[in-house]
């Protein structure tokens, strides 16, 4: 494995975090499904806050990758019916342009980390590799 | 009237007499050389003298100079020329009274004869209260109008306030818009060209597939810096007789991603020619059709129970010169408050979508000598209706 020497493994090596992926742009998310697979991590993709609902309802995860812009739901929006549904799951906010009222609404939605893009792969793997810890941490003391 | 000469107890007279006393004004009577003859009890009241104090004096000692030093003058004068100033005209002149306080005075006067002697009468009015009001009246104007200004003034930086409200606004819109379209395909780029660079199993097909992603998302980019230089200087249309089916059949084709909507195309025996810019044109319906296609696949899913109820309708019809395109979905549809914005820059319904398709397509439209209309209902679809100039109407004429 190549990937970038800041990107500690060795935390919490079993078992791989899941990820569920949500992005309009299908490129985009199976870009990053592309990744954290290689990764060795379990990684689904949604294109539609619809489908993104449907296998969070299907299948538990423990980091959710939201993009904030898209049809008929925002990554606000979507973030809140996640956590109705799994309250364990880790979401990470990944967008193109927030105004100050977006970022308010994503705050409030619960929404852990935001990060803009194009995102930086060396600054969000940590990232996810935290969000699995905690996620699977929350669990752990319920 | 005391002093006022009444030779007989004709009734005449006494009448005369009656009106000099009891009269409002003050009646001055003076002689040729402006030798006060004869005053009323109203000058009396008016000037603050006594009328033996007054009476063979001079007629000056009633005025505050200019009028004072200039009063002889003004006799001699109308001796020589006959070309009265004054007399028979009245005018506001300003009088002195005993204790020196000058006031505003209307003085008309006339001349008569008496035993054969000229002499002139004159009737005074006080108009101080008269000017007193003019003035406040004249303050109050002036107050008005500095208030009128005041307002005009604030009235017209609030305007430019709002514009350039509007425009900073609109600013923050466009670079959003521009920031979202061109970080997203960056996004792509960067995950891609990352996967490319570091992942440790990366099969061959993979590989491919994300060159083919870059290469995608660099078009996507391209069409962006398209439509903003589009925008930077649309250019002229070049109108010549051309095809609307053709043009048509092209837009369809370019649109990607219609396969799983019916699209609804009425058959035509012969070319439909109108008088445009073919290029435009195409530009213009494949943003349309790529809008309707957009507006039926925001519906949710669970809305649309079969494909039937994803369609596109075209339609065709013909009045006078005119030739219409109508384009119906069966999408989202527009909101009654954003209808009026539809066609404006800058302003899009779309998640993704920085308001310039329908800008453009509108002042494409409008430069080809058409129209753009738009209706729609909220949940059940829109029609955008393009009115374009016949072409055989084109060549009659």
């Amino acid at each position: 494995m190549k990937h970038s020497e800041d990107v500690n493994r060795t935390a919490d090596p079993t078992p791989a975090g899941r990820v569920l992926v949500v992005d309009d742009d299908p490129d985009i998310v199976a870009n990053l499904c592309d990744i954290l697979k290689d990764l060795g991590y379990h990684a689904d993709a949604a294109t539609s806050p619809c489908q993104a609902i449907q296998l969070v309802v299907e299948n538990d995860y423990d980091v959710a990758l939201l993009d904030y812009k898209m049809p008929k739901l925002d990554g606000a929006a979507l973030c809140e019916q996640i956590g109705q549904r799994r309250p364990a799951i880790v979401p990470i906010m990944i967008t193109a342009y927030a105004d100050a009222d977006g970022i308010d609404r994503a705050d409030k939605a619960g929404v852990w980390r935001v990060i803009s893009k194009p995102v930086n792969l060396k600054d969000l793997i940590p990232l996810i590799e935290q969000a699995t810890r905690n996620s699977k941490l929350c669990r752990s003391q319920r | 009237m005391h002093s006022f000469r009444s030779d007989s107890s004709s009734k005449k007279t006494d009448l005369l007499s009656a009106i000099m006393v009891s009269a409002v004004d003050s009646i001055i009577v003076i002689d040729r050389s402006g030798t006060i003859r004869n005053v009323n009890p109203a000058t009396e009241r008016l000037f603050g003298f006594v009328a033996d104090e007054i009476i063979g004096s001079n007629i000056k000692i009633l005025m505050p100079p200019p009028f004072r030093g200039e009063h002889d003058g003004y006799l001699s004068r109308y001796h020589e020329t006959g070309k009265p100033q004054i007399i028979g005209i009245g005018r506001e002149v300003m009088g002195r009274r005993k204790d020196g306080t000058d006031f505003p005075i209307h003085l008309a006067v006339s001349e008569f004869q008496v035993d054969g002697e000229t002499h002139y009468a004159g009737i005074v009015r006080d108009i101080s209260d008269l000017k007193r009001t003019q003035e406040e009246l004249q303050q109050l104007n002036e107050v008005l109008e500095s208030r009128v200004q005041e307002r005009t003034e604030e009235l017209r930086k609030a305007q430019s306030d709002l514009v350039d409200k509007e425009k900073l606004a609109m600013l923050g819109r466009v670079s959003g818009g521009i920031a979202h379209e061109i970080r997203n395909p960056l996004n792509a780029l960067k995950t891609s060209a990352y996967f490319l660079l570091n992942a440790s199993a990366a099969t061959p097909e993979k590989v491919t597939e994300h060159l083919q992603r870059i290469d995608r998302q660099v078009d996507v980019i391209e069409s962006v810096v398209t439509a903003l230089s589009d925008v930077a200087r649309l250019p002229q249309p070049e109108q010549v007789p051309c095809d609307l089916r053709l043009i048509l059949d092209n837009a369809i084709a370019s649109v990607s991603n219609l396969s799983g909507i019916q699209m609804d195309l009425t058959e035509l025996a012969k070319p439909v020619m109108v008088q445009a810019d073919p290029n435009q044109l195409l530009i213009v319906f494949r943003n349309l059709i790529r809008n309707a296609r957009d507006a039926i696949l925001a519906k949710e899913p669970r809305r649309q129970n079969t494909a039937e109820d994803q369609r596109i309708t075209i339609r065709l019809a013909f009045a006078k010169d005119r030739t219409a395109v109508s384009i119906a979905d069966t999408g989202i549809g527009i909101e009654s408050d954003q209808l009026e914005k539809i066609l404006a820059p800058f302003f899009s319904t779309k998640a993704r979508g920085m308001g310039l398709g329908l800008a453009i397509s509108n002042t494409m439209v409008q430069r080809n000598g058409g129209t753009i209309r738009v209706s729609s209902q909220p949940g059940q679809g829109s029609i955008l209706t393009v009115d374009l100039v016949s072409a055989d109407s084109e060549t009659r004429r």
